[in-house]
């Protein structure tokens, strides 16, 4: 479980999100969604204490997150952001391998590192490119990696920022079912920031609403209405939904002749 | 993945490679392969043993700058570590210490350890990689002219100015060899050690945070120990630009990045190319010679342009 309690966070002491207060149970993908520059890639990158000034606190389990070391918060918390540029040629499998660093630091990857790495490729369907660099991959295969970096590492809390953004539409149906069974099959938090609210719509059981650096709402996915959204975004939001259950959230483009 | 086994063979591949450069480098002269005479074969291996020495050690000060900055540009000519190691063995020469044992390599290191604090912080918190090498080659550029100001002054007691432009594989002093070359093999063996919080470190700050990796404590710990092992390297032959850049590329193509076959690898290259570059530059205009330096940077230089293009 994940706590905030009165945080802020930022780069100067001009505190880009403030006064967060909200919980986080496990079992849950909650959707952090809100205007550019509302302070989302922050509140993620708080959470593996990778921003220099806060105040308030996070706990974790209970525990403030300042008291972990940064191996030990590394052991609770995986963070992808939103893309990769590899500086070097690592291979896909390195790369991947690299996540059990957290858990194991002698020179030697145990027999059981190699084994959960080699699973998390299969699971991430990168079996096939194991032995590319990873700097030759797709957007797409560069989230698989990332993604099969965290599963690697078999943390209880993930934190995706904008892991779709350069996916196309077959590749972003693909990811997410990944992510969905995730969620099934171990009961892990996972945070993700979208850009599409589609997405997050028919994605996440949760919504943390954020605005101008403030968590204006923290609710289930029944209670978000397209009035919450046109007011958060700042535009006319629609939210409709289909037989089948998926959901759709329309902007309007085109100015209403006849408004009641 | 690759393991134990894969090191042993990337080790024994290197060592007879490497073997087998330093030999060659010991009977081949200007007349092609020949035994040489005592006084010329000892010359020849103290020459080797500099060439050897050196060329690893800043290949392996090249890997730790390249690694944990994320920056393949990176090299220890260019972040101007080693002008700031010659600026500090020029100091100790213009105030009269004498040269040799391990002051000259020790005080090489830390004033190599402080040039790269300062162009890293004048490079800004980014740690852009453009930035870092501008910031580098205007601190060398800098430094290199101290150095030349402090010759200038005192012409008698000094050695060449060419032995700091551009480098010379000459040095005889066996206490001053030993020392650089134990302090330098110590900080690679450390580095060495140290590869799995390279590789972490190679994905960059926020990355390395999520493998649990003290990005801080970690960086700083591997930039200090390149910059002491280029203080070493460059307190016996000067400032050698380029193999510090080009070692760890080549290697790269042959074991991959990661760290712990890189490190070894890199390490070979750079001795057998630092070693090679010197025969090249004893006998091209033999019977003159010239710097090894002219040939390592004549290399190096659009090696530089090759990789900053790619």
């Amino acid at each position: 479980m994940i706590e905030f309690k009165n945080f802020s966070a930022g780069y100067t002491d001009h505190f880009v999100i403030q006064n967060i207060n909200c919980r986080l149970v496990s079992g849950k993908i909650y959707a952090l969604i809100g205007p550019n520059a509302a302070g989302k890639t922050t509140l993620l990158r708080s959470l593996i204490g990778d921003i220099p000034r806060s105040g308030g606190e996070i706990t974790i389990d209970g525990q403030n997150i300042k008291l972990f070391s940064a191996r030990d918060l590394a052991k609770k918390v995986s963070y992808a952001p939103p893309e990769i540029n590899p500086a070097f040629n690592y291979s896909v499998s390195e790369f991947v391998t690299m996540g059990r660093f957290a858990v194991n630091r002698a020179f030697w990857e145990t027999d059981e590192d190699i084994e959960e790495a080699a699973n998390a490729l299969i699971t991430m369907d990168l079996a096939d490119v194991a032995d590319k660099a990873v700097a030759e991959l797709s957007s797409g295969q560069k989230q698989s990696c990332l993604l099969a970096q965290i599963i690697a590492k078999n943390t209880d809390i993930i934190l995706l920022d904008e892991p779709a953004a350069h996916l196309d539409i077959k590749h972003r149906a693909d990811f997410f079912r990944k992510i969905l069974s995730l969620k099934k099959n171990a009961d892990k938090s996972i945070i993700i920031t979208f850009h599409d609210l589609n997405d997050a719509i028919n994605a996440a059981d949760s919504f943390m609403l954020l605005k101008e650096g403030r968590l204006t709402a923290c609710k289930e996915k029944d209670g978000i209405t397209g009035g919450m959204l046109s007011e958060l975004y700042g535009t006319e939001v629609l939210i409709s939904e289909f037989p089948d259950g998926r959901k759709a959230v329309l902007p309007r483009f085109a100015r209403a002749e006849n408004t009641i | 993945m690759r393991g134990r086994k894969d090191l042993l063979l990337i080790l024994t591949g290197a060592a007879i490679a490497g073997a087998a450069v330093f030999c060659l480098s010991l009977y081949l002269g200007p007349e092609g392969l020949s035994m040489p005479g005592d006084e010329i074969l000892r010359l020849r291996i103290m020459r080797a043993l500099c060439g050897a020495g050196t060329g690893a050690a800043l290949a392996a000060a090249g890997v730790a700058y390249q690694t944990v900055l994320a920056n393949p540009l990176a090299d220890p000519y260019l972040l101007g570590s080693s002008s700031g190691a010659a600026a500090g063995i020029a100091a100790l020469s213009f105030f009269g210490v004498s040269r040799a044992g391990l002051i000259f390599p020790l005080t090489a290191g830390l004033c190599s350890c402080l040039t790269v604090a300062a162009v890293l912080k004048i490079a800004g918190r980014s740690f852009s990689k453009k930035n870092i090498i501008l910031s580098g080659v205007a601190v060398n550029l800098f430094l290199s002219a101290a150095v030349i100001f402090m010759v200038s002054i005192r012409k008698k007691e000094f050695f060449s100015v060419m032995y700091f432009m551009m480098g010379d594989l000459g040095e005889t002093r066996l206490s001053l060899i030993a020392a650089a070359l134990m302090i330098a093999a110590a900080g690679s063996l450390f580095l060495f050690a140290k590869s799995r919080f390279l590789n972490a470190l190679a994905a960059g700050k926020t990355l390395s945070r999520q493998l649990g990796c003290d990005w801080k404590k970690e960086s700083l710990a591997a930039l200090a120990a390149a910059s002491v092992i280029t203080g070493a390297a460059v307190s016996i032959s000067g400032t050698i630009g380029f193999i510090g850049l080009m070692a760890p590329h080549i290697a790269r193509k042959f074991v991959g990045s990661d760290v712990r076959f890189l490190m070894p690898a890199a390490a070979v290259s750079g001795a057998a190319l630092l070693m090679i570059s010197d025969f090249a530059a004893k006998n091209i205009l033999f019977p003159q010679e010239i710097p090894v330096g002219v040939i390592t940077s004549m290399l190096g230089a659009p090696f530089f342009l090759w990789i900053y293009k790619k």
